[in-house]
């Protein structure tokens, strides 16, 4: 699999409800040793969210305190911070919740 | 050695400069090849590798566009599509991506080396380098 099969996915919550795309995607630097590099990234969840060009410009990060007019327009979409383990099933195009999956709303990734 | 424990791939990986041992550019961060248990619940997937160049590329070109560079790739490459670099070669992650290995010695540089060997090469007095 590779990033880009994620990226951009709709992910949908058991229920069947949308809950946005993913934005972007969470590395811990936590997996078995890889080399020079250290311990290798493993992806540990998903940032979904609606709004990409806010998102983009990282006006939904708190540190981001203007320009105000472009804060107040896309500073205030909803993003959930989702854990890789509450996955059920990842398709093409398309990433589906299990039902006990208790997304995260954040304001920014902690980056 | 990674200086950063957590990171966001699209913000901190995805289209940074690669440079090699040298310092050389040896191409752009374009995908990422991830080893995923076939249930995904059982396991984190782990980052193996990077992908680089016009078809790892495609896949983020949406449409008629991102197929003809992927065919255009696969006929210019006499190795495996896309090419890669395996992330034991990776030795820092900062505003760019640096690798232990030479860019001559990476599949990265294919495209550069295609076009030296097929037009550049043919260009009357390329062979001879300047003094």
């Amino acid at each position: 699999m590779r990033l880009s099969d994620i990226l951009g996915s709709e992910v949908f919550a058991a229920d069947g409800s949308s809950l946005g795309h993913v934005r972007d995607v969470r590395l811990l630097a936590d997996g078995p040793e890889l080399g020079a590099f250290g311990p290798a990234l493993r992806v540990h969840g998903i940032l979904v969210g609606r709004g990409s060009l806010g998102a983009r410009l990282g006006l939904g990060r708190p540190e981001m305190r203007g320009p105000w007019l472009l804060k107040r327009v896309f500073g205030r979409r909803a993003r959930h911070l989702v854990d890789w383990g509450d996955i059920a099933s990842v398709q093409e195009g398309e990433i589906r919740l299990s039902a006990t999956a208790s997304p995260t709303s954040i304001g920014s990734p902690s980056a | 050695m990674n200086d950063r424990r957590e990171l966001l791939a699209g913000l901190h990986l995805l289209d940074h400069q690669i440079l090699d041992c040298d310092g050389w550019a040896a191409g752009k961060v374009d995908d990422l090849e991830l080893d995923v248990a076939a249930d995904p619940t059982t396991a984190l997937p782990v980052v193996t590798a990077i992908l680089s160049g016009a078809g790892a590329l495609s896949r983020r070109l949406e449409g008629r566009l991102g197929r003809w560079v992927e065919s255009v790739d696969e006929r210019l490459a006499s190795d495996r599509v896309p090419s890669q670099i395996a992330f034991e070669l990776v030795s820092e992650i900062a505003s760019h991506v640096s690798v232990t290995a030479s860019r001559d010695d990476l599949e990265t540089g294919r495209g550069e080396r295609w076009t030296r060997e097929r037009i550049v090469g043919h260009i009357p007095g390329a062979g001879h380098a300047p003094e």
